[in-house]
Formats: C-alpha cells, sequence, structure tokens
C-alpha cells in the first residue's frame, strides 16, 4: 500500500468523522433549541394552568363576597349568580354552598329544601364511595346545599361532606388556614363515578365573627368549586395547541410523600429524564408538579434538516475529496506508469538504435566540442582499423586530417569526400556526411563515414570499361569505312570499265580489252578474298568455323605458297627462302596454306628489300614455325593490338598498303583453333619475325 | 579539249579512270600522289583536277589544301570511296569544287562535262 493510498484513507475516515461531529453538534444544538422550546412551553402551560386555577378560584371568592353581602342568599340567587361563570367555564363540575349546619337546623334547612322545590332532600354520607341517608347524629354537618348547574349534581345535594375523610381534611384546613384549600385528586361522585375531580374550599366567615372564636363557631360556610382536571387541562391548553403538539405532559400531586398522578395527556409517559421538565407549582395549599416530555415525534416535529444536511453534505463532500484524491491517485499512478513505459521504450529503442549503429556498414562516430571523438561503432574501427578504446579521445583531425573547420561549421554538408588515415599510416578516400545533436549546451558532432576505396576502384573500372568499349566501337565504326574503302576499290575498276565495253561498235583495242580483263580478274579475286576474310572471320567470332584436318606434309604445302608468291617476290626483288624440310602435321590443309598466305602475305607487303625466310623446330609436342622479313617493322607500340580485329597499324588516308586489316586476326584465330598460339617480335626499320606453334598431337 | 589532271594512287583505278576520259576525248595528265600532284598543278593550268583523297605520301586533302593556300584556283573534284558524308565535306572544306563518289557511274563524263560547262 503506497503512502497516497494510505492518505486517502485517512482523508476519508477523518471526512466521515468531522461529519459524524458535525451531525453531531448541531443535533445536540438544536436539541437545545428543542429542549428551550419545551421549557417555553412547560412554563407557558404552567402560567396557562395557574391562572385557569387562579381565575376558579377567583369565582369562588366571587361566592364569597356574595355570601358578604347578603346574610342570607337564595337558590334562585346563588344560580343566578353562577350562571354566567359556569357557562365560561367548562372545567367546573359544579359550584356549590356548603353551610355549617348545626344538629337543630337539619329540620329547619330540610323545609328549606322542600320549600324550594327539593322534596327528596335529605342529609347523606359518603361511605365507601356510596351515598346513603345519614344516620349517625353529629353536632355539625357540611351538607351541600346548593349546587349548579342542578341537573347533573342532584345527586350530591344534601351530601354531608364532613363524611368523608379526604374532604373532610381539606375542609378543615381551609377552616384553620381561612385560606382557599384544594383536596388531592379524588373521584367524583357525580356522573358515572370515574371521572377524577379537585375540589376547592373557601371558607366562608361570620362578617362580626371575633378572631379569639374558634374557627369551628365563626365558620359559616364553604364555597366549593368541583372541578374536573381533564377539562381544565383542556382549558389551560387553550391558545397553546401549536406550542404543545406532540409534548406529553402530566400532573403529579405531591404534598405527601407519594406523588399522586393527578392528569396525564398520554396513555403511557415514558421517564425519559433527558426529555422531562418539571414545574411546581402551588394551588391552594397543594404542591403540584407539572411534567413534560418531549416525544420523539415532538422532538422529530422541530428538528430541521440542518443536521442531515450537514451529515450528508459531509458525506458527500469526504466522498468528492476521496474521489478526487482517488483520481490523483490513479492519475499519479497512471503518469508513473506511463513513465515507466516510456523508459522501457526508451531503454528498447536505444537498444534498437545501438544495434543499428552497431551493425551499420558506415562508420558512426559521436565527435566532442573539441574535436576529439567519443564514440565509435564497430564498423568506425573497421575502416580505421583502430580499436574502439585507440580512437576514442583522439582528435578526429588525426584520422580524417583535412575535415576542417569549415566543413563542421557549413553542416549539413551532405558527403564530402574526403581522406582517410588508417593505423598502419596508409590513407583511403572515405566519404563522410555531419550532423549535429544538441544536448543541453552540449554540441556533439555525428559523423557518418564510409571507405569509398572500393566504389572509387569500380567507378575507375566502370570508365576504363566504358573508354574500352567507346573505342571499341571507334574501331568499328573506322573498319567499316576502311573496309568500305576497300571494296570500293576493286569494285570502281570494275564497274568503271563496264561502260567501255558495252558499246560493241566501239570497242577499244585488242590490248587494251586485254589489259582491262586482267584489272577486272585481279580486281574481283581481290574483291573474293575480302569477302572470304570478312566471312572467315564473322565465322570465327561467331564459334562456327570447322577444322577438317588430317596429316599432311606441310613442307610441301610451304613451298607451293612461295611459288605462288614467287613472281611478286622477284617483282620487288625480295628473296623467299624456305628451310622447313619434311615435317608432318595433323592439320587442316585449307586452313594451314591461309595461315601462310597471310603471313607471307603480310611479310611482302612490308618488306621493301631483303629476305623473308620461312623456318621450322621441331620440339617433342609442338613445332615452332617461323615467318621472318626484313621489312618495316612494326613500332612497338603497335605490337599489343595487331591481331586485334579492325585493327590496321596504319589507318589514315595515307596509308600505303591495302587489305582488310582482318588477315592477322584470322590467322591468329586459325592457330589457336588448331591448338597453338601466335606470337610477334620486331624491330622497327629492322624486320619483323611471326611465331607459331602447332600440336603434334604426339605426346 | 579539256585539260585534266587525274591524281589517284591506284593502279588499275587510274588506268581505268585514264582509259575511260581518253575515250571520252580529254587530254590527260597523270599523278599518283598529292605531292606530284601538287608540282604538276604549279607547273600547268589544268581545266580540272580529279583528286582521289586516300593517297600515300600526300593525301587528297591535304594536297588541295597546299594548292587553295598557293593561290591555285582552277576546279579541283574529289574523287572518294569513303561511305562517309562527314569525308565529303571534308573534301569541300579542304578546298575542292565537288565531289563524286567511287565507284563512278556510267554518266560520269557527262558529270564532268556539266561541271566544265558551268564554269
Amino acid at each position: 500500500m503506497t503512502l497516497t493510498t494510505v492518505s486517502l484513507w485517512i482523508t476519508l475516515l477523518v471526512g466521515i468523522l468531522l461529519s459524524i461531529i458535525s451531525y453531531k453538534i448541531t443535533y445536540n444544538l438544536e436539541n437545545q433549541a428543542i429542549r428551550l422550546e419545551q421549557s417555553r412551553a412547560t412554563t407557558l402551560l404552567t402560567d396557562k394552568l395557574l391562572l385557569e386555577l387562579e381565575s376558579s378560584i377567583s369565582i369562588l371568592n366571587g361566592i364569597k363576597g356574595l355570601y358578604k353581602a347578603s346574610d342570607n342568599v337564595t337558590r334562585t340567587e346563588f344560580k343566578v349568580f353562577t350562571s354566567d361563570y359556569l357557562n365560561s367555564h367548562p372545567a367546573i363540575q359544579a359550584l356549590e354552598w356548603i353551610p355549617k349546619i348545626t344538629a337543630e337546623q337539619v329540620q329547619q334547612y330540610q323545609q328549606q329544601a322542600i320549600a324550594d322545590g327539593l322534596t327528596d332532600f335529605r342529609i347523606s354520607e359518603l361511605i365507601d364511595g356510596t351515598i346513603s341517608p345519614s344516620v349517625t347524629p353529629k353536632p355539625n354537618y357540611y351538607p351541600v346545599y346548593y349546587a349548579e348547574p342542578l341537573k347533573s349534581n342532584h345527586n350530591v345535594l344534601g351530601l354531608d361532606l364532613s363524611s368523608n375523610l379526604a374532604r373532610r381534611i381539606t375542609l378543615e384546613q381551609a377552616m384553620h388556614s381561612g385560606q382557599p384549600q384544594a383536596t388531592a385528586s379524588i373521584r367524583l361522585v357525580q356522573g358515572d363515578g370515574e371521572q377524577r375531580g379537585i375540589l376547592f374550599f373557601v371558607p366562608i366567615f361570620y362578617a362580626s365573627s371575633l378572631t379569639t372564636k374558634p374557627p369551628e363557631e365563626q365558620i359559616r360556610g364553604f364555597a366549593l368549586g368541583v372541578f374536573r382536571i381533564a377539562d381544565l387541562f383542556r382549558s389551560a391548553q387553550l391558545g397553546l395547541v401549536h406550542e404543545l403538539d406532540g409534548l406529553n405532559f402530566k400532573l403529579d400531586d405531591i404534598t405527601s410523600d407519594s406523588a399522586e398522578l393527578l392528569y396525564q395527556n398520554a396513555e403511557q409517559m415514558n421517564t425519559t429524564p433527558e426529555w422531562t421538565l418539571t414545574n411546581q407549582l402551588d394551588v391552594a395549599g397543594r404542591t403540584w408538579q407539572l411534567s413534560t416530555l418531549a416525544s420523539e415525534e415532538y422532538r422529530l416535529q422541530r428538528h430541521s434538516l440542518l443536521p442531515n444536511t450537514v451529515l450528508f453534505s459531509g458525506l458527500g463532500l469526504t466522498l468528492l475529496l476521496a474521489i478526487y484524491l482517488r483520481s490523483m491517485v490513479t492519475r499519479e499512478q497512471d503518469i508513473s506508469n506511463q513513465v515507466s513505459l516510456r523508459t522501457q521504450q526508451l531503454k528498447e529503442s536505444e537498444a534498437r538504435n545501438k544495434l543499428i549503429v552497431d551493425n551499420a556498414a558506415n562508420g558512426v562516430l559521436a565527435i566532442s566540442g573539441d574535436r576529439t571523438i567519443m564514440s565509435v561503432n564497430p564498423a568506425a574501427e573497421r575502416i580505421f582499423d583502430y580499436s574502439a578504446e585507440q580512437l576514442i579521445g583522439t582528435a578526429i583531425k588525426d584520422i580524417i586530417p583535412d575535415l576542417t573547420e569549415y566543413h563542421v561549421h557549413s553542416m549539413p554538408d551532405i558527403n564530402i569526400s574526403k581522406t582517410g588515415l588508417r593505423k598502419n599510416g596508409s590513407a583511403f578516400p572515405l566519404n563522410i556526411s555531419l550532423g549535429t545533436s544538441q544536448s543541453g549546451a552540449q554540441k556533439t558532432l555525428i559523423a557518418i563515414v564510409y571507405d569509398d576505396t572500393q566504389r572509387q576502384e569500380a567507378e575507375q573500372q566502370l570508365r576504363r570499361g566504358m573508354q574500352a568499349a567507346e573505342e571499341a566501337n571507334r574501331q568499328k565504326s573506322m573498319f567499316l569505312n576502311m573496309m568500305s574503302h576497300e571494296l570500293r576499290t576493286p569494285l570502281t575498276v570494275i564497274l568503271g570499265y563496264i561502260p567501255l565495253l558495252q558499246n560493241p561498235e566501239r570497242l577499244p583495242t585488242q590490248d587494251i580489252v586485254k589489259q582491262i580483263a586482267d584489272d577486272i580478274s585481279v580486281s574481283g579475286n581481290h574483291l573474293l578474298s575480302l569477302i572470304d576474310d570478312l566471312l572467315d572471320i564473322s565465322k570465327i567470332e561467331a564459334g562456327q568455323m570447322a577444322l577438317h584436318t588430317s596429316l599432311c606434309q606441310v613442307d610441301i604445302i610451304i613451298n607451293e605458297i612461295l611459288q605462288h608468291f614467287d613472281h611478286q617476290a622477284k617483282k620487288q626483288q625480295l628473296q623467299l627462302i624456305n628451310k622447313v624440310a619434311d615435317v608432318e602435321l595433323n592439320v587442316d590443309p585449307k586452313r594451314f596454306r591461309q595461315i601462310l598466305f597471310n603471313l607471307v602475305g603480310n611479310a611482302l607487303k612490308f618488306t621493301h628489300q631483303g629476305t623473308i625466310e620461312i623456318s621450322a623446330e621441331s620440339h617433342s609436342s609442338y613445332v615452332k614455325f617461323s615467318v621472318r622479313d626484313t621489312g618495316i617493322g612494326i613500332p612497338e607500340h603497335a605490337l599489343n593490338t595487331i591481331f586485334d580485329v579492325f585493327k590496321q597499324v596504319d589507318n589514315s588516308s595515307t596509308r600505303k598498303v591495302s587489305g582488310s586489316g582482318l588477315g592477322l586476326a584470322i590467322t591468329q584465330r586459325l592457330v589457336e583453333l588448331h591448338g597453338g598460339s601466335l606470337s610477334v617480335s620486331s624491330v622497327e626499320a629492322q624486320g619483323s619475325e611471326f611465331m607459331f606453334t602447332l600440336p603434334t598431337g604426339k605426346e | 579539249m579539256p585539260h585534266i589532271l587525274l591524281v589517284e594512287d591506284d593502279e588499275m583505278v587510274s588506268r581505268m579512270l585514264h582509259l575511260r576520259l581518253k575515250v571520252a576525248g580529254y587530254d590527260i595528265e597523270l599523278a599518283f600522289n598529292g605531292q606530284e600532284a601538287v608540282e604538276k598543278a604549279q607547273m600547268h593550268n589544268y581545266d580540272l583536277i580529279l583528286m582521289d583523297m586516300h593517297m600515300p605520301v600526300l593525301d587528297g586533302h591535304e594536297a588541295t589544301r597546299v594548292l587553295r593556300k598557293n593561290g591555285y584556283t582552277g576546279l579541283i573534284i574529289a574523287v572518294t570511296a569513303s561511305a562517309l558524308s562527314q569525308d565529303c565535306e571534308k573534301a569541300i572544306r579542304s578546298g575542292c569544287n565537288h565531289h563524286i563518289p567511287k565507284p563512278i557511274g556510267p554518266n560520269f563524263e557527262q558529270q564532268l562535262d556539266n561541271i566544265l560547262n558551268k564554269q
């Protein structure tokens, strides 16, 4: 796990934690606000309740005032006085007048009641929740004498309140304190007997009474209010609907040690101390405690979306941050991956480049700014015949002396021809192209070098070949020109004579006709020999010359040839000498004759005085023949080319001798066809000697 | 009777031309190389010189050039056996007035008459 991943998780955790804490703080702040509201609602409810109670007590005080104002309040007067209050205070079950009646007065009160229309009026007592006629004689009675509204309180008329303990205690407390007193929650005897209520006793004393007398004697009666607690609460809640919505509350009477539930608005009231508020209120000698409990519903209603908003915004932000961080991490990883990928690619590319450079046929040299060699490839080592270690650090001038700074600066120079020096000091032509590689401030020179020796040699060879071909072509043209000239000369003679012979009436004299015939004959034969030569050489060149060999007495053939030339030799005053005696060889007689004919004919052409001598030397496997003359000889420069086809030593327009110029070429090929060889030696102005060998066939 | 110098190294060609021209009625003088031709032309005034171009000692081109250089203004006709047209042009450049190729035709004499008559 990388550091970045750890930081990602930490960010996530811290973000969630902060979100939760923020949620809690917001939630608690809201709870405080809710509690404040609850507290306010509780206070309001308490105040309203107190107001209701005070208002109730004030009604009783009103009744008290009524009695103070009149010694004799009639039932009708009471009814009229209370009717308004009853209408406006629905929590009042009853407003009653409880007079103190002595035993002697009972009769009088009963009669008065009957007189008021209440025929069934009699003193009754409450024992174990049941009302029954009073049987026990008592010095004083505290019966319900007036009760309004009468209809719903009819059954309590005549009930002696001192017959019931709870009522009597309160009654006595009120009497002794002179203050209004309330009972604890008691079950009301009116209605279905299930409803609970509170009785308020307000003592009414005789106006003229002395304080020294005991209150039992001064008391005239009590104004009694019966209140239904539930309805009391109902009135108290009026106008507080919103404030109390969802709020559970209960009222306990905590006057005694054991708390007594007076009222609660929910069937079950969970005691959550955190959300329970209490207010104590002193009501007519009793201590009540109002408790409110903010129910979950109440709290939910009053909670805003803020805590959740805070929580989810926080979580959302955290998530966004985490995603962002993760994308950063991913990006960082991507970049790192890419960097490593690129690095790998770069390495591969470098290795590939090195492979290319190392295997290149051209030398590659890296040269530093001070013109020393930094690195070389194997080809450069080969070209300069140095090892890489020897080359590195060497000045480039040492191996390419004529590479100047001009070349370096006028880059990029493509393929400059320079001279290189090998280790052994030998110079060789090389081709160099320069390029720069800028790496930071360092300017490296890259030289690509190749050894130009072979190329230059090949070029020279090509040039020589071309020159030879051009020369051959030129010679061929010259040969054709010369051949044309040679052929035209005899033709000129033949064709030129023809018109002289075409007119039979004007023929020349017989002597002249004979001369013409001789000239035409010689010309024709000359023409034939030229054509023969051409045919021969083309046959030989085409490899179609076939020999028809037989065993020949060659000395005889030589004699015949010399006889053929005898006439011409005599004319030129030349001596022909045959030194060949009795040689028998397997030759093509026609071609052997042609060889000698050509050689002797040539000798005659180029010899103007002296001798032409033919000799033969027998060796074990060959016979060496020689035709030697004392003629003009052959210039040294021409000796090499005289056997070439199309070559005449003198092909100028002042050439003295005529002929195809093919004779020697044909002769040499014929000798070679026989398996021998032809050679020449000559001294200019002294003579030439042509020698040829022919194999005997005997090894 | 036109007076003609025939310059030709080949014995048989010379003989043939000599015969043809003699039959045609020309007055012929012979020379066998350029040198001889130059010498003769400077001594006599010919109506026409028939000049072979390929000759030993001094060829026709050179002989013509020498003659022209020396102020010879007479007609010189090159008679050439060369197959190359450049040799004909070379003859004209050397100073020849016309050229007739070898082998000569049956109307050779007519050609000469035409050239002479134009003069």
